[in-house]
């Protein structure tokens, strides 16, 4: 019988995913105009590499839908019937449409529905279906995937398409920032990518779908508005984030511009407005919302500066998804209100605080001793000493032979390097190794060349650490 | 303030009244503890006392005719014998003690829902604020409008008394914001009455809840009754039955029902007896149409009319045919939702998934539920919310 109430609100669950896929709408076709479309005006793409990010979404659509009707068929022995009302109500596309947004274009189909098999299966459907899982099904894809054949992907070309792989691009900026420890200043972090409207417009290297932070923005208006999606966890996550990233700027020296980098890059804003709102792997409580939130933002700020993982979206969430249930105990919580908060909030405070301090130490050591540099070979012949030594450039090591006499170096050659031609051609043009020899005793003052600031910067560097190295230079 | 925004359709039943105050038979229903004192196959006028009630509340005979005890069934059915009385009005003044043994012989009990006895609510300690509930948040319901409509003048005069007798401070007549009608009726009539004030609410379910109207009136907030703060909240049309009782010596035998909804044939408000079969009505009123729900009181509160059995309450509000819904569940996907709009702020999702789970239960405090039903509207997996939290509530009652 029924038993009320006897009118209910015009929503369903179904509307609910057809507004979430009205939002991503405008980022599957921004996806595909920025690493198909362009690259094949520009000349950059055949016609199968136009395609080829619509061809990802598909593959990852299709086998998302395949993985549960084989679940549906194979474990649980349905007919066909009983599978088409199952599949009605279990959005089967969504994770390999989230999944195909968040891998490197680079992604060979075969591994693509290899990832998106592990996403709706493992997933999602061996939890129970959908309502069910623990964690994120895309992003759980995304980790096997990155994990298993991150450096077999990454050979393939990685994160770049195309077009970015012939013109601008040698890392993706948190990876690039990474070589300096997250720490930089505007030309070395933003000015190889364009400028921070680019960032935030997304036409900027990353994964597939995620780097329009702008259409994000939109997509999140839209949803909070339609009520879909919980506003406040992007809206604490990516302010805690910026506020992080703004204490630890500050401390280094750096302008209201570098929050801004740090949080319009790597795929925050996507992940924080499409994965971590995922309705079934987030908080239920508001107070378990924003505590999850703000979580999120201190354990991706760690990732970034104090693990090898450079962008921190994907572990973080898939970490905090498992603190879920025990965020809406806090939640859920009768009571005073401030008292159940305070304890959870002064433990973020003192993650903050430790977090800010660790980072802005760790920094504080690197100019003392030089981690990019490092000495391979040493050999004194009479009056000569020679070193070998590698220096961290941008497109990975430098190999430099060095050779000293006295208190002076006299020669200075590059045996290896993998710098972007173009930009180390500048530095050899320039005839920059004769300029740095002349005036080694006062090399500090040497400027660097505009323009190939990393590499020359690496030249310099490299000077100077052997001058330390034989007591020349303190 | 917390709560959802439903479509009024009040409009429905505010085309007419009709009365139906001559049934041929009156059907009271009398629970285990409750004393009958009248014996059986005797000759009763309209306003005899019958019997008493578990509560103190008198058991009086709404119509004239001869009474039939049946105690299998538990009622006592009086068959009509169209006799009527008259009520005149007669000016006289009370004390206080006077006053609540005047209410509680009248049978005065709160009209709005909850049937609470009115007599128990005005005895406590000292009230110096009246809260007047005109708000009906609920759908369909214009039976307090239909009320107000008829008797504002009268109403406001015993609003005046009451504060006479209680040495009340100040009171307000709580309304919805957007009725321009009602607004302008009653801020004209009590521009003579400075201390009494009409305030709007916001158009909220559950706005018409007490604590809701305390929190936005007074902004303050109690634990278990409104009285602690003294401060007493009452149905407008308690009001006026207590008027009635005050200024005619009129117990409260009758109320106006609101006859409303999509599958109503004819909807309108009817005045009539407490304790007529709802079938009897429904009949009168040219009834409902095929494949509807049937229900007693609000949309989001009510519940399914037994036709063979049900009759009016006091606490009766209305009666709505709705269409049948058949809505499929599916998996909760944890939207939060219902925390989010849960008045009591609680978390029914939480609440659902550990409603085995005691200790769990314990912390997430079902009790504090009012079953005002926004969880399970609100769902958009249409998962019967409400249910699994008043399943949790009898678990937690069990410990």
């Amino acid at each position: 019988m029924n038993t009320g109430p006897f009118i209910k609100q015009n929503n369903t669950t179904g509307k609910m995913m057809k507004n979430l896929f009205l939002a991503l709408l405008p980022l599957l076709i921004f996806t595909f105009y920025k690493n198909g479309l362009l690259p094949f005006i520009k000349g950059y793409a055949t016609f199968y590499g136009m395609m080829y990010p619509l061809l990802l979404l598909l593959v990852g659509i299709i086998t998302s839908y395949f993985s549960e009707y084989f679940y549906f068929r194979v474990l649980k022995h349905q007919t066909k019937v009983e599978i088409k009302e199952e599949l009605r109500h279990s959005f089967p596309i969504f994770p390999g449409l989230f999944l195909s947004l968040i891998v490197p274009y680079n992604t060979p189909l075969l591994l693509m529905v290899f990832a998106s098999f592990i996403a709706t299966f493992f997933g999602k459907m061996l939890y129970g279906g959908f309502g069910h899982n623990l964690f994120n099904p895309a992003l759980i894809g995304c980790f096997f995937l990155l994990t298993m054949y991150g450096g077999y992907i990454a050979k393939m070309g990685g994160y770049f398409n195309t077009l970015e792989m012939d013109t601008v691009s040698f890392a993706t900026p948190l990876s690039n920032a990474q070589g300096v420890d997250g720490i930089g200043s505007y030309a070395t972090l933003v000015a190889p990518y364009g400028t921070l409207w680019d960032f935030f417009l997304g036409t900027i290297p990353g994964a597939l779908g995620e780097t329009s932070a702008l259409l994000c923005l939109c997509a999140f208006f839209f949803l909070s508005f339609k009520r879909v999606i919980k506003w406040k966890i992007p809206a604490f996550y990516i302010g805690t984030v910026f506020l992080l990233t703004l204490c630890i700027g500050k401390a280094n020296g750096m302008g209201l511009w570098y929050p801004c980098f740090q949080v319009l890059s790597g795929g925050l804003f996507f992940g924080a407005i499409f994965m971590a709102t995922d309705p079934v792997t987030s908080p239920i409580t508001s107070i378990g919302q924003v505590l999850y939130a703000i979580f999120l933002g201190i354990s991706t700020v760690t990732c970034r500066y104090l693990t090898p993982l450079p962008e921190g979206v994907l572990t973080s969430i898939l970490t905090l998804n498992l603190f879920v249930p025990i965020l809406d105990k806090i939640g859920s919580m009768q009571g005073i209100a401030i008292k159940k908060v305070a304890v959870p909030l002064l433990a973020c405070l003192f993650c903050s605080f430790l977090l800010i301090q660790n980072v802005c130490l760790k920094y504080a050591k690197k100019d003392a001793t030089d981690s990019n540099f490092q000495i391979i070979d040493k050999k004194t012949m009479g009056k000569e000493t020679t070193y070998v030594v590698t220096q961290k450039g941008n497109g990975g090591l430098i190999k430099i032979e060095f050779v000293l006499e006295g208190q002076k170096i006299k020669t200075m050659k590059v045996l290896e390097e993998h710098e972007t031609d173009a930009y180390f051609q500048m530095v050899m043009d320039a005839a920059y190794i004769d300029t740095l020899l002349q005036n080694q005793e006062k090399i500090e003052e040497v400027d660097t060349i505009s323009g190939a600031t990393i590499s020359s910067k690496a030249l310099k560097k490299s000077i100077m650490n052997v001058l330390k190295e034989e007591g020349i230079l303190r | 303030m917390i709560g959802v925004s439903l479509k009024k359709k009040k409009e429905i039943s505010l085309k007419k009244v009709e009365y139906y105050l001559d049934p041929s038979y009156v059907y009271l229903p009398i629970a285990g503890e409750d004393i009958v004192s009248i014996t059986d196959k005797s000759v009763v006028k309209e306003g005899t006392l019958l019997g008493r009630k578990k509560n103190g509340l008198p058991i009086l005979s709404p119509i004239s005719g001869v009474v039939t005890w049946r105690q299998d069934e538990e009622i006592l059915q009086i068959e009509n014998n169209h006799e009527k009385k008259e009520y005149k009005e007669k000016n006289t003044s009370y004390t206080k003690e006077e006053f609540l043994s005047l209410i509680k012989e009248a049978g005065i009990c709160g009209m709005g829902g909850a049937g609470f006895p009115t007599y128990l609510k005005y005895q406590n300690a000292k009230i110096h604020t009246l809260i007047v509930n005109a708000v009906e948040c609920e759908p369909y319901i214009t039976a307090d409008f239909a009320c107000i409509m008829e008797n504002a003048l009268f109403i406001i005069k015993t609003i005046a008394s009451l504060m006479d007798i209680l040495e009340i401070k100040e009171s307000f007549i709580a309304i919805k914001a957007k009725e321009p009608l009602l607004k302008e009726k009653l801020i004209t009539l009590t521009s003579t009455y400075p201390k009494v004030k009409v305030v709007e609410v916001p158009n909220l379910y559950p706005m018409g809840w007490e604590k809701s109207l305390v929190r936005y009136i007074k902004h303050t907030d109690y634990k278990k009754l409104p009285i602690e703060k003294g401060i007493v909240v009452s149905n407008i049309s308690t009001i006026h039955a207590m008027g009635e009782a005050l200024y005619k010596e009129k117990p409260l035998l009758e109320r106006i029902v609101t006859f409303s909804g999509e599958k109503m044939k004819n909807p309108c408000n009817v005045h009539v007896k407490i304790g007529t079969k709802i079938k009897e009505i429904l009949d009168y009123v040219e009834g409902v149409e095929e494949n509807s729900d049937i229900i007693m009181g609000g949309p989001m509160m009510g519940k399914i009319v037994d036709l063979d059995h049900d009759v009016i309450l006091p606490s009766t509000t209305s009666i709505l045919a709705l269409p049948k819904q058949n809505d499929q569940e599916e998996a909760c996907i944890k939207c939060g939702k219902c925390t989010e709009n849960c008045p009591s702020k609680i978390a029914p999702a939480l609440i659902r998934e550990n409603k085995n789970n005691p200790s769990a239960l314990k912390r997430l405090n079902p009790n504090a539920c009012i079953e005002c039903g926004i969880c399970s509207y609100i769902c958009p997996s249409k998962i019967k919310v409400r249910d699994a939290v008043m399943e949790a509530k009898k678990e937690r009652r069990k410990q």
